[in-house]
């Protein structure tokens, strides 16, 4: 049994899954009970001034038969009043000392609102505190949320006035409706924030009707953006994680939410330098007992590879993200399609027809049977058809040996640099 | 005519330069491709020829050959 205790800036959990600030985490009745399930530690919903909520909150996009394959939200942080809140917290505390509790917070960007409402939750025990710099409906309006988060100067004085007066670990959770959330995540760190979490929600529109033409969810036939999660944006929240953990002056540990619904997700969230991950749609979709698996798989995976601890993969695949101009343009794969489990069904053949770089016939083999076969030399190796293949094992990407040394683009241009008409010139 | 059967030609264009000792002076690259300025070190005049590259692995080609001048190729 591996070790899957993590330490995340100095707040311990027993294991890396926690859930997110939202509504799965509204109250002490809903945290005691993902606790019991076996949920590390829980970021309670944002505390703050309480807020009004509409009704038709949530909508969800399906792909193909997936359900949830996205899901929208436009609730706000918590409608509670901040002393039922922490009596809840306090509670939860006691019944659970060794399980982590993060209070998520936002209020206005004013030194004096951060140090009331730090100095009164932290009076309750929490583990830490997350500042909710990412929420982009409703609070932005009124310039909390990403609003602030948008900001980085906002984003560092904010981080500074709470760690003025916290006694816990501060995390700062990162907006990801931004161009490069690692101008964010170093203001973070320059404010001194022990950690940082990402992604928040991403601004979206479910969906229009198209026999009503209301948005998806509408209130009384209006609609406004809301914020965008789930499996959908894991491809996102997994960049900028990497690009904030290889990034030399981001070095505090990361929390990483963003469409995290297995096991497999998280260890993906772990290895690209995550301490642990946050997750919120997989539990509104399938409940608070899919930590089960996700404890069994990651606990099994540890196991299988030899790793005592979990905290020992946390990076691994940091040093293998890099610029594209690092990337060798003399690596070369190609596609390989293996006639006895093809099926003949074409859509390698369209795709790279249509779409790519023509280079998959469509002939007759010696039974007189359909056969695809890849012009091997005018492969480029884009993988769209093994992509788009329907039947594992009927295309692999094979890597051809190299004829040539490696070379990077950042290599090729400095010596094409060297034969420019204007440096002869000079 | 398949981009390879291309490439194949351009790559021969180059390898024939250089095994008649032909020397690369200026790279030029614009929308067209790889502008190639190639040298004669033999002839008194060092005779300059002109050669345009337009497929990438040809393009590829060439630079790795710069970068790498003492590996066979």
């Amino acid at each position: 049994m591996a070790d899957l205790s993590i330490n995340l800036g100095g707040i311990k959990s027993p294991n890396p899954f926690w859930l997110a600030s939202a509504p799965p985490t509204n109250s002490g009745y809903q945290v005691q009970r993902a606790f019991e399930a076996g949920w590390g530690g829980a970021v309670w919903k944002t505390l703050g001034d309480p807020i009004l909520n509409v009704s038709s909150r949530f909508a969800a996009v399906s792909f193909n038969g997936q359900r949830v394959a996205g899901f929208n939200n436009i609730e706000l942080i918590t409608d509670r009043p901040l002393e039922v809140n922490l009596k809840e917290i306090y509670e939860t505390k006691k019944r659970f000392p060794n399980h982590a509790i993060i209070a998520s917070l936002m209020v206005e960007p004013k030194r004096h609102k951060w140090h009331e409402i730090v100095k009164r939750v932290q009076g309750v025990g929490v583990d830490g505190f997350e500042l909710n710099f990412g929420c982009p409906h409703g609070m932005a309006e009124r310039g909390m949320g990403s609003a602030s988060g948008q900001v980085p100067e906002l984003v560092e004085k904010q981080t500074f006035w709470v760690k003025e007066v916290a006694e816990v670990p501060v995390i700062v959770k990162l907006t990801p409706n931004i161009t490069d959330i690692t101008v964010t995540a170093q203001a973070a760190v320059n404010g001194g924030a022990d950690a940082i979490s990402m992604i928040n929600t991403i601004n979206s529109l479910a969906g229009v009707d198209l026999d009503t033409w209301n948005t998806i969810p509408h209130v009384g036939g209006k609609g406004a953006h809301g914020g965008y999660c789930g499996p959908a944006v894991k491809p996102i929240a997994l960049n900028m994680v990497g690009e904030c953990a290889r990034n030399p002056y981001i070095n505090v540990p990361i929390s990483g939410i963003g469409g995290v619904s297995n096991w497999q997700d998280a260890a993906e969230f772990l290895l690209m330098g995550a301490t642990g991950v946050q997750v919120c749609t997989a539990a509104m979709h399938h409940g608070f007992s899919i930590v089960e698996d996700m404890i069994d798989g990651l606990n099994n995976y540890l196991d299988e590879k030899g790793i005592a601890s979990v905290m020992d993969i946390v990076g691994k695949t940091v040093p293998k993200y890099s610029e594209w101009g690092d990337l060798d343009l003399n690596y070369k794969v190609v596609a390989k399609i293996n006639n006895d489990v093809c099926i003949n069904c074409n859509k390698c053949h369209i795709a790279c027809e249509d779409t790519s770089h023509q280079c998959i016939d469509m002939l007759v083999g010696a039974n007189g049977k359909p056969m695809l076969k890849v012009r091997e030399e005018d492969c480029v190796g884009c993988n769209l058809c093994s992509i788009v293949c329907p039947v594992d094992g009927a295309i692999e990407m094979v890597k051809l040996k190299n004829t040539l040394p490696s070379m990077t683009w950042n290599q090729r241009q400095e010596m094409m640099e060297r034969y420019a008409v204007n440096r002869i010139a000079r | 005519m398949s981009e390879y059967i291309e490439f194949q030609a351009e790559k021969r264009k180059i390898d024939g330069y250089f095994e008649d000792g032909y020397e690369i002076s200026i790279i030029t690259e614009d929308l067209s491709g790889m502008h190639i300025e190639f040298a004669s070190p033999f002839a008194a005049d060092r005779e300059k020829v002109k050669l345009l590259l337009t497929t990438p692995e040809a393009r590829k080609y060439i630079a790795t050959r710069l970068l790498y001048p003492q590996v066979m190729y």
